[in-house]
């Protein structure tokens, strides 16, 4: 390596300096700006009402709000759940939302595709069989599900 | 590579020469306190990144201000650090300015070709005491309120104009989110916008008159020349 001169020296020096200054405000900034963007919180059990109120026929579709701490602030969030079951003891709650692009779903009595009862999505002609999986269009999964419990004749679903 | 690529860039922007005639400039006999005004633009570009930082988590309504305030200096990562940066900045940036413009007075730095930029200094001062005025609202909480208040006041006395003055900075009758909404718009786009076009001045004049030699070098030259 070169011998560096008296100047060049000092004026690496000075560079490293302000470097080191750049990443002592860059750094920290840097991770001030992702903050809590990365952070999951658990979803815990939202009730969704007595379960005599769930007929065995079609799936029932149940509008609530649950409470979230956004930053400093308290937001009702809109949650719905399609609760569908066969003998009033075992319930599925599917999401309405698509699995695609979050459009909302409809329930449908019959489906073109199968004759039978299902869910559709208007955005891009997604069709969603009554138990949420996949019929047509360009759903990459299934009807999200949400665990389910019954405590006390309350009906809970555990959001995600 | 590093040397390829500036070369690159030299032969279509020329900016060596521009690095040059700022950074490897001739100076005269220089003093601490010739930094001074290096200091001070250090504190206004810590100002301004971390302005930029606080306006991402920083709600400007009277319902959110303080919440949102409180939301960086407790739950956001380095919060504490960037909010504590631009209050101990700002501070920090007065006494730097103040400094520097008495360093410019004893040295008669402000004299013929340097007027000019000594002009757009003291437009800046008064912009760094608006940047106060309007910043120290922002927090509200029960000292920016009642400060600011006190501040209002202070700007009714003024003749004739008074009242018309105190209603057109707070917005209104009374102090109120409109003021806390007003203050924000100053202190993030018109003063800063003002603040980086005045800087840019006043350093293309430092650039362009070099440092003023100091006023006892001159005289020794010239008692040496026999003219004193």
């Amino acid at each position: 390596m070169p011998r560096l001169s008296r100047r060049d020296f000092l004026a690496r020096m000075v560079g490293a300096i302000a470097g080191g200054m750049a990443a002592l405000l860059g750094i920290p900034g840097a991770i001030y700006v992702i903050g809590p963007s990365q952070e999951r919180t658990a979803g815990g059990w939202v009730p969704l009402g007595p379960v005599e109120d769930f007929p065995l026929d079609v799936p029932k579709l149940v509008n609530t709000t649950v409470a979230k701490q956004r930053g400093w602030v308290v937001e009702q969030q809109e949650l719905s759940v399609f609760v569908s079951t066969e003998d009033g003891a075992d319930f599925v709650a599917l999401s309405d939302r698509c699995s695609h692009l979050a459009c909302r779903v409809r329930y449908v009595e019959e489906t073109e595709e199968t004759s039978g009862p299902g869910f559709f999505c208007p955005c891009h002609n997604g069709v969603f069989d009554a138990g949420g999986g996949i019929v047509a269009g360009p759903i990459p999964r299934p009807l999200d599900q949400f665990e389910t419990k019954v405590e006390e004749g309350q009906l809970f679903v555990k959001e995600a | 590579m590093a040397t390829r690529l500036g070369d690159w860039i030299d032969q279509r922007s020329g900016w060596r020469d521009t690095w040059n005639r700022v950074f490897l400039a001739k100076v005269p006999a220089i003093s601490w306190g010739h930094t001074l005004g290096a200091a001070t633009l250090v504190a206004v570009v810590i100002l301004i990144v971390t302005g930029v930082l606080l306006t991402v988590y920083y709600v400007a309504s009277p319902a959110d201000a303080h919440a949102s305030v409180q939301y960086i200096n407790n739950s956001v990562p380095f919060g504490w650090l960037i909010r504590g940066l631009h209050h101990w900045a700002a501070s920090a940036l007065v006494v730097l300015a103040v400094a520097h413009l008495i360093r410019v007075i004893l040295h008669g730095a402000y004299k013929y070709p340097r007027e000019f930029t000594w002009f757009t200094g003291i437009a800046l001062l008064l912009l760094v005491f608006a940047f106060g005025l309007t910043g120290s609202l922002l927090p509200w909480d029960q000292r920016a309120y009642w400060a600011t208040q006190v501040r209002i006041e202070i700007f009714a006395t003024v003749p004739m104009i008074g009242d018309w003055l105190a209603r057109f900075i707070q917005g209104g009758e009374e102090l109120s989110g409109l003021t806390l909404s007003r203050f924000y718009a100053a202190h993030v786009w018109l003063f800063p916008l003002l603040l980086i076009g005045l800087v840019l001045i006043h350093l293309r004049l430092v650039v362009r008159h070099g440092v003023s030699a100091r006023p006892r070098d001159d005289r020794r030259r010239r008692t040496r020349a026999g003219h004193l």
